[in-house]
């Protein structure tokens, strides 16, 4: 088998807020093409992992490459950290979009100002995603009178157009119902029609969809990932007493 | 603002900076552009400091620089937040004007007074000096209102 080649790796990562460490050295590998799921408990510092490889939280201590580069180290990035964002889509679990703007322009924005896109070519490619997404007949409202599922999907969208080379999928069904949460999981599957080689690195309480999504599964607990396993053996063979716990709950 | 202007009338410019001291117009003008700019300098900050961070984080995440980000994220939420509170605030201090006449300034009711110690028709004189405050003010909330409907700061439904 071929080596993939590795596009995003941190080593001894530790972030803490105030007293309460968060994450302890943590490390991580993502390769081209593969999906991580990570799971655990709530408020375990899921969500900081992956602000952390995003740079919306800086971490305290250790080192962050992309691809071979090294972006972050000694508690400061090494470059500008939008650049490296552009390269990283991140999708939040309450939406973040912008209410000041419509769904459309929600979208456009990102490729106007950050790929350079016309116009013209910027709305062309909005419409041509959120059809993909089955949100093409909302994008001319505003994001406050979206469904949640819609808000989503548009926050799908708005990361996607940029085609970044990871995607950071933050528990983003976690506010919705199980029918809407439905359609979310199928926009996100589409988004491996999209792009083959899409690197994801989900978060989600949903163990069936990391199973079925995923390529590995990764359990967190005490601010590091304990177990790290391909997603379709993880309930059978994983080892940790941590992990079993956790997935009692789900049986 | 009383208490600003008879501070900028009364200040020894002359004996700490060697300047001769503003007239009663001059001393006017800077009291209200120095109590305006405080007060606008204030609630500039208090609604910069209430844009959405949520928002701000979903638009650092997608890589927009900072500029983009003030420009197309920031300034639309600052400008509909502080709209109300500025455009009352410059129409109050159009109306405060008023106060320059207690250093002798020559404004509207300062010789609307001089005028009616000459001829005693008060009423006449306070309803046009009522009606130059009303064409001063007008136009400021027609053209707020309108700047507030612009497409750039609204936010709709």
């Amino acid at each position: 088998m071929v080596e993939k080649t590795t596009i995003l790796r941190c080593e001894n990562l530790h972030k803490s807020f105030g007293d309460k460490n968060v994450l302890s050295d943590l490390n991580l590998t993502l390769h081209e093409g593969e999906i991580i799921a990570l799971i655990g408990e709530s408020g375990i510092g899921k969500t900081t992992i992956l602000k952390c490889l995003n740079l919306l939280e800086y971490p305290d201590k250790g080192s962050l490459f992309y691809y071979d580069q090294i972006y972050f180290t000694d508690s400061k990035p090494i470059f500008e950290p939008y650049e490296l964002r552009r390269k990283i889509g991140f999708v939040f679990q309450d939406f973040n979009l912008f209410p000041n703007l419509n769904c459309l322009t929600n979208i456009t924005l990102g490729l106007i100002k950050i790929l350079n896109k016309s116009k013209t070519e910027a709305k062309d490619i909005a419409y041509d995603i959120a059809k993909k997404l089955n949100i093409e007949d909302v994008l001319l409202r505003y994001p406050e009178s979206l469904s949640g599922g819609q808000a989503q999907r548009l926050c799908i969208a708005r990361a996607l157009v940029l085609k970044p080379k990871i995607l950071l999928l933050d528990e983003i069904t976690s506010a919705l119902d199980p029918k809407t949460t439905r359609n979310v999981i199928d926009a996100i599957k589409e988004i491996k029609h999209i792009n083959s080689n899409q690197s994801v690195i989900l978060v989600t309480h949903l163990l069936k969809f990391a199973t079925d999504f995923a390529d590995q599964i990764g359990m967190i607990s005490d601010g590091r990932i304990i177990e790290q396993l391909p997603a379709k053996v993880f309930e059978k063979e994983c080892k940790e007493a941590k992990s079993k716990e956790f997935l009692k709950y789900y049986s | 603002m009383l208490v600003m202007i008879f501070f900028v009338y009364y200040f020894p410019f002359k004996q700490i900076f060697g300047i001769s001291p503003p007239n009663a117009l001059y001393s006017s003008i800077i009291a209200m552009s120095i109590t305006q700019a405080a007060y606008t300098a204030d609630i500039v900050h208090s609604a910069f400091l209430n844009v959405s961070r949520r928002t701000i984080m979903g638009a650092k995440a997608l890589g927009l620089t900072e500029r983009t980000i003030l420009y197309y994220i920031k300034l639309p939420d600052i400008i509909r937040q502080i709209l109300p509170a500025e455009i009352a605030f410059f129409i109050g201090i159009i109306r405060l004007s008023s106060l320059a006449s207690v250093i002798g300034a020559s404004e509207i009711v300062f010789v609307a007074r001089t005028s009616i110690t000459q001829n005693f028709r008060s009423l006449e004189a306070w309803i046009i000096v009522a009606l130059i405050y009303i064409i001063m003010v007008l136009p400021i909330t027609y053209f707020a209102r309108k700047f507030e409907n612009s497409k750039w700061i609204k936010r709709k439904w």
